[in-house]
């Protein structure tokens, strides 16, 4: 009986230990991702903090901008001539602002197309256009491109990479205008900055294990076209006050 | 045998002791989880830290709040120079055109809104977890703006096509994203059009749906919806560094 009674003690001590053990270490694990979280809360509040001081500058910048061209209409006289000029200057910021005007300077060209020549080609793998693309853009706007033009369609706030195609043959619109390879990506900005992020990302290499050709050329003069298609304005309209 | 019986009750003390402790011990640490995000702003420096940021968010709102006012004065400047000749007013109407393209001004219109959920994200997960919603994201923007969509938001903030891979908010840069789930996507624009182009069978719900495995609301109709300006900037300030390296690498160009 009392033998009995030790082993049964004697389990449930061991149990309770073996208990003891598993939740302790599961409390440590849990603990130790709270560190984790806690140093992450931390860096996210410097994150914000950096976030809103950029949005500070950036507000302040714009408010500086407004503060002027209102100044202009202030200053400005009241015969048909002065209104008009006024009007006109307005409307070459709001338009190079937009997209609209050619922007001229330093930038890259890159040039996208199949090169049977290159081991990773194979004829009957479809290159997806628009899943591949849409991150080189997007790596050139983060790095501050200041225009970029796809086959020679400016990509604008309102912009759109789309392949309308099928699995087969791949048709991708840019801005809703059909265009076929080779794909060239004109990006004015940082020639630096945006070298560096292609780099940085492997896409030569990447569009070249997939059989496609991923040509960089840095130039010290290109010009980007203008956005000539539909202004946005029928269903959006300002809020002004 | 007393010994043993003794042995047996003091281990059975000490047993239930230390189990009374990791008890103790473990609800501690649930509770800390709860309260993680409280725990941490005790800390004297995230007080401080998270003190800056609310006063600059209030110095910022005022200054978006300024920055409005402005754009309303100039709207009516313009109006007033316009007058009533007509050619001056096809120039007017047209910089509102422009304004909304490079989304640096409020609007509203009619259009549609989705939300996308995760569905499994418990609240733990890896940093991929979040890229993968940012694709998400950013897919079902590029077909919202494919469909002719003319101002598009995601959790309240404007977001312009040509601003950066995550283009949300003032930081355009890749790793500074700072969404969080759930994702409340609208788009100003023909809500027909809009709600067609996202319900399209095979389409991108779809696709989010059956195979990303994420949770999608309804895609709602809205009759007026409102959407702040895009407040990075819309061109990037100019780099030191870009003349100088264009002139280096000069030679390579064709």
């Amino acid at each position: 009986m009392n033998r009995r009674g030790f082993i049964a003690s004697l389990t449930v001590v061991s149990t309770l230990i073996g208990l003891m053990l598993s939740l302790q270490i599961s409390a440590r694990s849990a603990s130790s991702q709270d560190d984790g979280g806690g140093n992450q809360s931390s860096l996210d509040l410097q994150e914000e903090l950096m976030e809103q001081n950029q949005e500070h500058k950036l507000l302040l910048q714009q408010i500086e901008k407004a503060e002027k061209q209102l100044l202009t209409f202030e200053t400005s006289g009241s015969s048909y001539e002065d209104r008009k000029k006024a009007l006109e200057k307005d409307a070459a910021q709001l338009k190079a602002a937009a997209g609209i005007t050619p922007v001229t300077g330093a930038g890259l060209e890159i040039t996208i197309q199949a090169d049977p020549t290159l081991p990773g080609y194979d004829a009957n793998t479809v290159f997806d256009p628009q899943l591949n693309l849409t991150p080189v853009i997007n790596y050139l706007f983060a790095q501050g491109a200041k225009a970029i033009s796809i086959n020679g369609y400016r990509f604008v706030g309102t912009s759109s990479l789309r392949d309308v195609g099928d699995e087969k043959n791949p048709v991708l619109q840019v801005n809703g205008h059909s265009i076929a390879p080779p794909y060239v990506i004109k990006a004015i900005g940082d020639v630096r900055a945006m070298n560096a992020v292609l780099t940085a990302n492997g896409f030569a290499k990447n569009f070249n294990e997939i059989g496609e050709d991923f040509t960089v050329q840095t130039m010290s003069s290109l010009t980007v076209p203008g956005y000539h298609d539909v202004l946005p304005g029928r269903y959006a309209k300002e809020v002004t006050q | 045998m007393r010994t043993r019986a003794k042995l047996s009750l003091s281990l059975t003390v000490v047993a239930m002791v230390l189990g009374f402790m990791v008890t103790l011990q473990y609800r501690q640490t649930l509770l800390a989880r709860v309260s993680d995000v409280t725990a941490s702003y005790t800390d004297g420096r995230q007080k401080e830290l998270a003190d800056k940021v609310a006063q600059l968010e209030r110095v910022n709102k005022d200054a978006l709040k300024r920055l409005q006012n402005l754009n309303g004065e100039i709207a009516a400047y313009e109006k007033e120079s316009a007058g009533a000749d007509a050619q001056l007013t096809s120039i007017q109407q047209n910089l509102s055109r422009y304004r909304i393209l490079a989304g640096t001004t409020p609007v509203e219109g009619p259009g549609i809104s989705v939300t996308l959920m995760d569905g499994q994200y418990n609240g733990v997960g890896s940093v991929s977890d979040y890229t993968t919603h940012d694709w998400e994201v950013n897919y079902v923007i590029n077909e919202l703006f494919t469909a002719g969509a003319e101002a598009v938001s995601i959790n309240n903030y404007r977001v312009v096509a040509n601003s950066g891979i995550f283009c949300i908010g003032p930081v355009i840069t890749v790793n500074n994203h700072r969404l969080v789930a759930p994702f409340q996507i609208q788009a100003i624009g023909d809500p027909a059009v809009l709600k067609g182009a996202l319900e399209m069978q095979g389409g991108i719900l779809d696709l989010l749906r059956n195979v990303e495995d994420i949770k999608v609301s309804a895609v709602k109709v809205e009759q007026n919806i409102q959407m702040p300006a895009f407040t990075a900037a819309v061109t990037a300030p100019p780099s030191e560094g870009a003349a100088q390296s264009t002139k280096s690498s000069e030679g390579k160009q064709g």
